[in-house]
């Protein structure tokens, strides 16, 4: 989790991801901000987060997001 | 029919009418479907058989994929904790191989469609230029007239195709309802793109006749008829002129005529949109939002996602993700990083993705090279603005400029409004060449004059008094709006005033429109 949250940190530095709860829902984070995100992910977890798995719903807190990492793992 | 002819007010009182007898109830759905096949063909489409197929192609298609979902869900079940981890990944790459194909068989089909009646045309006749045959684009097959709204049924199916693969919603069963949702009246001339997981739990469920959606559905229909009647209409002879005569008019005209062609478009656009969600509400339906008062965006990224909400959200979810994510973005990603700075190498896989949907949005709205150039230009627009984005930051911090200052807000939206009616240069020009020539005079040949012929031509008196009353109404709406919503202020009016606003509203159509549907034509976004 904590290696999430410091790339989160790195890609939007003013914001408190440990408190938001729709990230994506409220616009804080952008197509373009994910789509950053989403190559930083893959680099770090060694995961392949596909078409499939772009949904708000994945991305909408840091809990969301690591428990769609960790499924994401855990298909290996 | 178009939506602002009597005959459109005539057929939806028949159909909201039949639509609420209590032994329709339980076949409202059915009503809906014949009625949309009615609408199709009174708008000029008496040739069915595109939007048959697209219907008969999606409706297997997405009955294939799903039950090659369930396939999986059952094996990863059955098999969970028995078989090594690898096999069971094995087993889900080996059908979504499999999901791949019926997704690419069935885009194939509804996509080439498309292309083969609204592009061949266009593709024909680039590929003779190359070999010197001119006249390829003339072969008879490509000669076949565009179905209204095959660019918006076609999206909305493959949408639906997409959202099944990927698990989001089932497929619907019954053949019927899953022609209901590609053809529904309200939608299928110029959106707004709607998405199956929203849509089928509406539509294809009976509804009450409800008082609030009634009032909130004819003050909707009110305020659409407003804007189109009261502004659109009146602009659009003032417009046309411009236009047509660019080849006399200075820079200045032109560009004036840029931004009379930006207002005339949201509020003809914006205007149609009211009355088709306020038609769609009355029969209990509410359908996604496609405007959200573009021109208080402060950049032109913020303005796509301001105009035309469901088709730019359309492009981001099923082509933005896809192609972003896409190995060729990853390897370009790579490059990147190796020899960009950090900043910019992060939005390598978004450049890539934007500059293939910029294209394909500007080929979307017409097979045309001016729409190819306007893709481009919001394209290169948006890009470097994301580039220079940390060089803006620092600059405004240097200046001691801050996000939140309303001057420098103010300053944001002028400039945004500016660009985007440079780029209405594109669609009012009946030609590339035209484009081009209205872009070089307003950069090159300004020659700013200020009399009453230059500035607003044909222009009388009475229009200049209904456009500016039309205009400070929707400017007011407007500001009001981006507080919160405005039917929510007028309901809470007393009864006295609530019914005051509708009449003056009902009498400023009535007095300031303009009701020769034959001058104005039907709406300017219906050609795409």
């Amino acid at each position: 989790m904590e290696k999430l949250l410091e790339i989160l940190k790195g890609l939007k530095p003013e914001v408190e991801f440990e408190k938001e709860q729709k990230l994506i829902d409220d616009g804080i984070l952008d197509s373009f901000d994910l789509v950053a995100l989403v190559g930083e992910i893959n680099e770090a977890f060694d995961v392949e987060v596909e078409f499939e798995d772009m949904e708000p719903e994945n991305f909408n807190s840091v809990e969301k997001m690591y428990e769609m990492i960790e499924r994401l793992q855990n298909e290996v | 029919m178009t939506i602002n002819s009597l005959a459109f007010l005539i057929f939806f009182m028949v159909l909201t009418i039949l639509y609420y007898l209590p032994f329709v109830k339980k076949y409202q759905w059915v009503l809906l479907l014949a009625a949309s096949y009615i609408f199709y063909t009174l708008a000029g489409n008496h040739n069915l058989i595109y939007i048959i197929i697209t219907t008969i192609v999606t409706y297997i298609g997405a009955i294939l994929l799903d039950r090659k979902n369930t396939i999986q869900e059952e094996y990863v079940k059955a098999h969970k904790g028995i078989l090594p981890k690898q096999e069971i990944k094995d087993y889900k790459e080996k059908i979504k191989k499999e999901k791949h194909k019926i997704t690419f068989f069935c885009v194939f089909i509804n996509l080439g469609m498309l292309i083969v009646i609204k592009y061949g045309s266009f593709l024909m006749g680039n590929v003779g230029r190359i070999f010197g045959k001119e006249n390829l684009s003339d072969i008879s097959f490509l000669q076949i007239a565009v179905p209204l709204g095959i660019s918006y049924y076609t999206l909305i199916s493959i949408g639906y195709l997409l959202d099944v693969s990927k698990g989001k919603c089932k497929s619907e069963k019954n053949l019927f309802k899953t022609a209901l949702f590609v053809s529904y009246f309200p939608q299928i001339t110029q959106g707004p793109f709607s998405r199956f997981t929203e849509m089928a739990p509406r539509l294809f469920t009976s509804h009450k006749f409800s008082y609030e959606n009634l009032s909130y559905g004819c003050q909707r229909i009110l305020w659409g008829f407003f804007k189109k009647m009261v502004i659109a209409d009146r602009m659009k002879p003032m417009v046309d002129a411009i236009f047509e005569n660019y080849q006399e008019c200075s820079g200045f005209s032109l560009l004036l005529g840029c931004m009379y062609f930006s207002i005339q478009l949201y509020a003809d656009f914006s205007g149609y949109m009211d009355i088709v969600c306020g038609c769609s509400n009355i029969l209990g339906i509410e359908l996604a939002e496609n405007f959200k008062r573009p021109f208080f965006s402060k950049s032109l990224a913020e303005y796509w996602r301001r105009w035309h909400i469901t088709l730019c959200s359309w492009f981001r979810d099923y082509l933005f993700y896809p192609l972003s994510i896409s190995k060729a973005a990853v390897k370009f990603g790579r490059i990147g990083k190796k020899i960009l700075p950090p900043s910019i190498a992060k939005l390598v896989p978004s450049i890539f993705a934007l500059s293939i949907i910029w294209l394909s949005t500007g080929l979307w709205h017409d097979a045309s090279w001016r729409y190819v150039f306007w893709g481009i230009y919001n394209g290169v627009i948006i890009i470097a603005s994301m580039c220079l984005e940390p060089w803006f930051i620092k600059i405004e911090k240097k200046l001691n400029i801050k996000a939140e200052n309303k001057l420098f807000q103010g300053f944001q939206m002028i400039r945004t409004f500016l660009i985007i009616s440079l780029l209405k240069v594109f669609p009012i020009a009946n030609s590339t060449k035209g484009s081009l020539v209205i872009l070089y005079k307003i950069f090159f040949e300004f020659q700013m004059e200020l009399s009453r012929a230059a500035c607003f031509p044909t222009f009388k008196t009475e229009d200049f008094f209904c456009v500016g009353i039309g205009l400070l109404i929707f400017i007011y709406v407007s500001f009001k709006q981006e507080k919160a919503p405005m039917h929510e202020s007028i309901n809470r009016c007393p009864f006295v005033v609530r019914w005051a606003i509708y009449l003056v509203l009902l009498l400023m159509i009535l007095t300031f429109g303009v009701f020769d549907t034959g001058l104005t034509g039907g709406f300017e976004y219906a050609q795409y």
